[in-house]
């Protein structure tokens, strides 16, 4: 009676926990539009900012009537596209650099030399060289993406404990045992962060990329919108790359709580 | 299977920069002995422990390390800190280097005193429990010389004295080589063959301890050495 008294009320208490840990989150985004909505209902706006409601409307109409999902599929093809060859590029250059000094000593200076351009000033030169198509906007995603990633390989693998790797030398590891065992892993929670910043930098670039003389995506939306002074669709088009960007590093955490579990500070439950 | 390694230095040199460490040091250690080695800080124990490991390499002079068939020794060290890999469970850990051997390593691991824990992560053990973890690792593959550089330096009395009980009887299944750095003369006259006490980049004191094992800390003879050594460790420190 009493045993089952104990556990009941762990459970109601391990509920209570997960609700306030899953819901407590989300009150204040809801309280800030509430009082989007109000004020914008008692006119104080004065047609500054759309109301909540009104945002919603023109996503339905779009949603329903316009190409928004078709833009929005553009947008995440050339995020996709542009991260994928970035990050990728990075990590191998990243990889080449931390692990060989020789690579190291031929890389390291021209990628941190390259690195202080702010690449976004780059898409006038883009545009010259490539045209209004689809290439200059991808290759300046993957130019914002590069660093971050490549940055933080470098230094993870640098910082890899060498007691650890010297450990697996002993232990009869190879070269591609070593890496894959140990050097590999032990820089995992650096490079996860760089993906993860490179994912934001990705997101940055497209927006600048996409105002740029586009024809479609979410950026075209915007132009278009502004051009006809629709603010809706300008807040709306907004309201979709945080949550696109969101979505991305939800993505990513996933992924690092997956791979770090072995990690006190991502085991599960965790927060980051 | 052979039971051992012997590992002969002759003429071995190393220096850091400007400091020498030694300058033709000759040491022959026959197979199957326990050697321990003793002496100040800075006397250069870690390193020759490291040249016997082929982490390091000597300036001049040879160090040979063969089995009692001639072939190379299987050879494991065993560090102060633990290093074991923390995104590996316990058991891929002990099995570090080897390939499909999971029953041998659950084996290990219980003769280590941890069955039952093969699938957490390091950094949920005690620091006793993962030094267990590396000596298992250490052992697994039968080694015929094993290496230890100070491997309980870091543990708390009570837990030390028990790894060393583990240490001796895990050795006494199966006789090896064995080459032990540690401060510590009481533990390496509980459980050395022979213990060197190196000084000045040379060997100020070469004891053979004839008791048999296990032994008991307080024997007599044992007191006697350890006076012996004491004195030796503190001329050697006061040389310094």
């Amino acid at each position: 009676m009493i045993a089952t008294d104990t556990t009941g009320s762990a459970l109601l208490k391990a509920a209570r926990n997960w609700a306030t840990a899953g819901l407590l989150p989300w009150l204040a985004p809801a309280l800030l539009i509430a009082v989007w909505q109000m004020l914008a209902d008692s006119g104080r706006l004065n047609g500054a900012l759309p109301s909540p409601a009104g945002v919603w409307r023109s996503f339905w109409l779009l949603a329903t009537q316009g190409s928004l999902l078709y833009d929005v599929l553009v947008s995440l093809r050339r995020v996709a596209f542009g991260f994928a060859l970035g990050a990728s590029t990075g990590l191998i250059l990243g990889f080449l650099s931390g692990l060989s000094s020789l690579a190291g000593l031929l890389l390291d200076r021209t990628i941190q030399m390259v690195r202080t351009i702010p690449h976004l000033a780059l898409a006038p030169l883009m545009i010259f060289w490539f045209g209004i198509g689809e290439q200059p906007r991808v290759l300046l995603v993957a130019l914002g993406s590069l660093f971050p990633v490549y940055i933080n390989t470098y230094s993870g693998i640098r910082n890899v404990d060498p007691k650890l790797v010297e450990l697996g030398r002993s232990y009869g590891l190879g070269r591609f045992g070593l890496i894959w065992s140990i050097i590999l892993p032990g820089a995992l929670q650096p490079i996860l962060v760089g993906i993860r910043y490179a994912l934001g930098v990705a997101w940055l670039t497209l927006v600048v990329g996409e105002t740029i003389a586009s024809r479609d995506g979410i950026g075209y939306l915007v132009q278009n919108a502004r051009e006809m002074l629709r603010l809706d669709i300008i807040v709306l088009a907004i309201l979709l790359y945080a949550i696109a960007g969101w979505l991305a590093d939800l993505l990513v955490r996933l992924i690092e709580r997956r791979v770090l579990r072995w990690h006190p500070s991502y085991a599960a439950g965790a927060r980051s | 299977m052979s039971g051992g390694a012997s590992i002969r230095l002759s003429g071995v040199s190393k220096s850091f920069g400007a400091r020498s460490v030694f300058q033709g040091i000759d040491i022959d250690i026959p197979t199957g002995q326990f050697v321990s080695l003793i002496g100040p800080s800075g006397a250069g124990k870690s390193t020759l422990l490291r040249l016997i490991a082929k982490l390091d390499r000597a300036d001049s002079g040879s160090i040979a390390t063969r089995t009692a068939d001639g072939g190379a020794p299987d050879t494991r060290i065993m560090f102060q800190e633990d290093r074991l890999l923390p995104w590996r469970s316990v058991q891929r850990n002990v099995l570090l280097g080897l390939r499909g051997q999971e029953a041998h390593a659950r084996e290990m691991l219980a003769a280590v005193g941890l069955s039952g824990r093969e699938a957490e992560w390091p950094v949920h053990l005690s620091g006793g429990q993962r030094q267990r973890v590396a000596l298992a690792r250490a052992l697994v593959h039968e080694p015929d010389l094993l290496l230890l550089d100070e491997p309980f330096g870091a543990l708390d009395a009570i837990t030390r004295a028990s790894m060393q009980l583990l240490l001796e009887s895990l050795l006494s299944r199966r006789p090896r080589t064995v080459v032990l750095v540690t401060h510590d003369v009481e533990e390496a006259l509980l459980l050395s063959d022979r213990v060197l006490l190196l000084k000045d980049g040379g060997i100020a004191q070469d004891i053979v301890i004839a008791d048999r094992r296990p032994r008991r800390r307080g024997a007599p003879g044992l007191a006697v050495l350890k006076e012996q050594l004491l004195d030796g460790l503190i001329a050697a420190e006061a040389a310094l």
